[in-house]
C-alpha cells in the first residue's frame, strides 16, 4: 500500500472512530436525560394515583364483595381516567385499558422506593414495535391484595432519541465523508515533495548530477529535500573531480606521447637515412650522434617518468635538519655551479621539518638546476629556509607572467628548444610539485621578466 | 633546369637536419627555418620554393597560421607533423595542404610524397640529370655526353627510377612491382638483367651498384 493510501485510510478511519464515539457519548446522554425524566415523571405520576387510590379506598368500603368490586372499580377509574392505569385482584384484571399483562412483564424491574407503602418497581420495555414505561407495586386494601400498574407509552420521546442518533450518524457521515477528501487533498500536497524527491533521485541515478529538486517550506520533507540536494552536489562535486582526474591522467599520456614522437621520429630518420642510403662519411657520423643524443634524452625521459609515477605513493616523513638539507643540496650542485663560476648562497633560519630527505634534497637540487640554467655565468642564486618557507631565487632570465601558472604542467617547458638543448624534458618542476604536496607543501613561482625568478615550497604552518 | 628548392619549417634541429640531409641527398635544395615568424618573414623576402615542409607546432607562428602566407606564393605544403588527431588533418588538407603525414614517418615515404605533389603541381624537373647522362622525362630520351643512347622502354623507367631514388637502396621486388607492374610474373631475375643492360650501355659499373641480398643503388 503507498503511503499516501495508508496515511488516508487510517486518518480517515480514527476520524471516524472518534465522530463515531463522539455521537455515542452525545447519544447516550440524551438517551439518559429522556429516560430520566419519564421515569421521573412516570414514577411521580404513579404514584399520586397509587397514594390517593389505597388512602381513599380505606374508609367506607362495602362489605359484599360485587359492590366492593364496583365500589373500588370505580375509585380507580375516577383517580386514573388515562387509558394507562392497570388494577389487578390476584390475577384477575379489573382494570386494564392497555391490554397487556403488565405484571408478567414486570418480573424484576427496578424498584424505586418512593413511596412508605412498599417499593415500587418500574422499568422501560419495548413491546411490539413501541416503547413503554411500567410501574407497578401490590396495594392492600381491607384485607386484599391489589396490584396497581402504570403503563405509559414513551414511543415519541424514545424516538426522538432515535432521530437524534440518526442525525447524528448522517451528519458524522458527511463530515467524515468531506474530512475523507480533504485528508486525501492534504496529504497529496504535503507528499508532493516526495515526489520530487523520487524524481531527483532517478535523475540523480540516471547520471544527471546537476540536478536539484526545488525546496519550499521549512517541513522535514524540504528538510530532507535540502539534505538530498546537499548530497547530490557532493557527488555532483566528486564525479566532477573524478572526471578531471580522468582528463588530467588523458591529458598527461597524450602529452607523453606527443613528446615521445619528435625523438622517436629523429631516431627513425636518422636510422633509416643510414640503412637505406649512401651517406657521406661525416653526415653519417652527425646522424649517429642524433640517434645516441636522442636515446639518452629517451631514457632520462623514463627516468623522470618512474620518479613521477612513483611519487604517486605514500612516502614517510621524519623530522630532518633544514640546515643539513641546505648543506647537502649544496654540495650536490657544488660541481655544475662552479663550471660557470656561479655562488649558491644559503640562509637557514628553520629548525627542522617532517620530510623525506632524499626526495626533498632532489627537488631542491632541481631548483637550483633551474635557476643555474636561467642565470648567467658568475651570478648568485639564493636558497633560503625561513617563516615555513624554503626558497630558491635566481636573477636569471625570469618567467613571463602568462606562462607562469603552466610551468607545473608535465612537459611544459618556457623556452622549448632552449631546454631541450640543456637536456630538459619540462617535468622537473611536475616532480618538485609532485614532492612538495607529498609533503603537504604547495609549490608557488614569483617572477619578473629579466629581473628574478623565485620558486617557494610553502610548508604548512605547525 | 636548376634543382627544386624545398622550404623546411621545422624546431626540432635534429630532425629537421635528418630531412635536409635526405633531400640534399635526393638532389634537392633546401632551406631550414625553425620559427613560424621568421618563416614568415623569410618567405615575403624569398619565395622562389618548390615545396614546403611545414610542422604545425611552431614557435611564434603555428603551421596553420603559415599556410596563407605559403598560399600567397603558390607553394604547396605538406605537413609533417606529431598532431596525429582526425580534426587537426583534416583542418590541415582542408586548409589547402597537399599531403598530411604524421611523425613518425618514413623518409622512403616523405621522398615519394614529395616527388608526387611537385608532379601534381607541375614543379618536377622534366629533365634529369645524373653525371654525363641527361635524361628527358617527357620526350623519353636519354643521351650521354651529348650522344643520344637507345633504352628499352622498361630500361628507361628503371634508369628513371634509380635516378629519382638516388642514394636510396631500392630493393629488387620493389623495382619489381613498380616498373614491371604487380601483376608482373617474371622473377626478380629480370630486374638483375635489365640493370645489367643499362650498365652496359650508359657505363655505369661503378654508379649503380648491387647491395647484397638486396638490391642496387645508384650512387651520383
Amino acid at each position: 500500500m503507498k503511503l499516501r493510501t495508508k496515511l488516508t485510510v487510517f486518518s480517515i478511519l480514527l476520524l471516524a472512530a472518534a465522530i463515531a464515539l463522539c455521537c455515542a457519548i452525545i447519544i447516550s446522554f440524551a438517551y439518559q436525560g429522556e429516560v430520566e425524566s419519564i421515569t421521573s415523571a412516570g414514577i411521580s405520576d404513579f404514584e399520586d394515583l397509587y397514594r390517593e387510590f389505597v388512602w381513599s379506598s380505606t374508609d367506607s368500603i362495602p362489605d359484599s364483595p360485587i359492590v366492593r368490586r364496583s365500589y373500588i372499580i370505580n375509585k380507580f377509574r375516577s383517580l386514573a381516567d388515562a387509558g394507562e392505569f392497570v388494577l389487578q385482584k390476584g390475577d384477575e384484571f379489573w382494570v386494564n385499558n392497555t391490554g397487556f399483562d403488565v405484571k408478567s412483564i414486570l418480573p424484576a424491574g427496578k424498584a424505586a422506593k418512593l413511596s412508605e407503602s412498599g417499593s415500587t418497581q418500574y422499568k422501560l420495555a419495548r413491546i411490539d414495535g413501541a416503547d413503554y414505561f411500567i410501574a407497578a407495586n401490590p396495594a392492600s386494601i381491607a384485607q386484599e391484595d391489589y396490584y396497581v400498574s402504570l403503563m405509559r407509552n414513551v414511543t415519541p420521546q424514545i424516538n426522538s432519541v432515535r432521530s437524534l442518533a440518526a442525525k447524528c450518524a448522517l451528519v458524522g457521515a458527511v463530515i467524515t465523508a468531506i474530512a475523507a477528501y480533504a485528508m486525501h487533498l492534504i496529504v497529496l500536497r504535503s507528499l508532493l515533495p516526495i515526489k520530487a524527491l523520487q524524481e531527483g533521485a532517478n535523475q540523480l541515478s540516471g547520471g544527471k548530477y546537476a540536478e536539484r529538486i526545488p525546496v519550499h517550506g521549512h517541513d522535514e520533507l524540504s528538510e530532507l529535500a535540502a539534505d538530498f540536494n546537499s548530497m547530490a552536489e557532493a557527488i555532483q562535486g566528486s564525479i566532477q573531480e573524478l572526471n578531471e582526474r580522468a582528463e588530467r591522467q588523458q591529458a598527461f599520456i597524450n602529452d607523453l606521447s606527443h613528446e615521445l614522437k619528435t625523438p622517436v621520429t629523429s631516431i627513425l630518420l636518422s636510422s633509416e637515412t643510414l640503412l637505406s642510403r649512401s651517406v657521406p662519411p661525416d653526415a653519417a657520423q652527425n646522424a649517429l650522434v642524433r640517434i645516441y643524443d636522442q636515446c639518452k634524452w629517451l631514457e632520462q625521459l623514463s627516468l623522470k617518468l618512474m620518479t613521477l609515477v612513483l611519487l604517486q605513493g605514500e612516502i614517510s616523513l621524519r623530522e630532518e635538519s633544514v640546515a643539513e638539507l641546505l648543506e647537502a643540496v649544496k654540495e650536490s650542485t657544488a660541481d655544475k655551479l662552479e663550471k660557470q663560476n656561479m655562488k649558491l648562497c644559503l640562509n637557514c633560519e628553520m629548525d627542522t621539518l617532517p620530510m623525506d630527505f632524499d626526495l626533498m634534497r632532489s627537488a631542491l637540487v632541481n631548483l637550483v638546476e633551474n635557476a643555474r640554467k636561467a642565470s648567467r655565468d658568475g651570478q648568485t642564486i639564493y636558497l633560503c629556509a625561513k617563516n615555513n618557507t624554503i626558497e630558491v631565487r635566481d636573477f636569471g632570465q625570469g618567467i613571463p607572467a602568462k606562462e607562469l601558472p603552466r610551468i607545473t604542467e608535465p612537459f611544459y617547458m618556457v623556452d622549448k628548444s632552449r631546454s631541450k638543448k640543456q637536456g630538459g624534458a619540462g617535468l622537473g618542476l611536475a616532480i618538485v610539485q609532485r614532492i612538495a604536496s607529498a609533503h603537504g607543501a604547495a609549490l608557488t613561482a614569483e617572477s619578473i621578466p629579466g629581473e628574478f625568478t623565485a620558486i617557494k615550497i610553502v610548508f604548512q604552518a605547525k | 633546369m636548376s634543382k627544386n628548392r624545398i622550404l623546411v619549417i621545422e624546431d626540432d634541429k635534429d630532425i629537421a637536419d635528418s630531412i635536409g640531409l635526405n633531400l640534399e641527398l635526393s638532389g634537392y635544395d633546401h632551406t631550414i627555418i625553425d620559427d613560424g615568424l621568421e618563416a614568415a618573414k623569410r618567405l615575403s623576402e624569398d619565395h622562389s620554393f618548390d615545396l614546403a615542409l611545414l610542422d604545425v607546432m611552431l614557435p611564434g607562428l603555428d603551421g596553420f597560421a603559415l599556410m596563407e602566407h605559403l598560399q600567397r606564393y603558390n607553394i604547396p605544403v605538406i605537413y609533417l607533423t606529431a598532431k596525429a588527431d582526425v580534426p587537426s588533418r583534416i583542418k590541415g588538407l582542408k586548409i589547402g595542404a597537399e599531403d598530411y603525414i604524421v611523425k613518425p614517418f618514413s623518409v622512403l615515404e616523405l621522398l615519394v610524397r614529395i616527388e608526387k605533389v611537385l608532379d601534381r603541381a607541375g614543379k618536377l624537373n622534366k629533365v634529369l640529370r645524373c653525371r654525363d647522362i641527361t635524361i628527358d622525362t617527357e620526350k623519353r630520351t636519354v643521351t650521354k655526353s651529348g650522344e643520344a643512347v637507345a633504352l628499352q622502354p622498361l630500361e628507361f623507367d628503371l634508369l628513371v627510377k634509380l635516378i629519382k631514388f638516388k642514394n636510396c637502396t631500392m630493393s629488387r621486388e620493389r623495382l619489381l612491382s613498380e616498373i614491371w607492374g604487380v601483376d608482373f610474373v617474371g622473377g626478380t631475375r629480370t630486374v638483375d638483367t635489365h640493370v645489367a643492360s643499362l650498365r652496359k650501355k650508359l657505363g655505369l659499373e661503378g654508379v649503380i651498384v648491387t647491395v647484397t641480398r638486396i638490391g642496387y643503388r645508384l650512387e651520383d
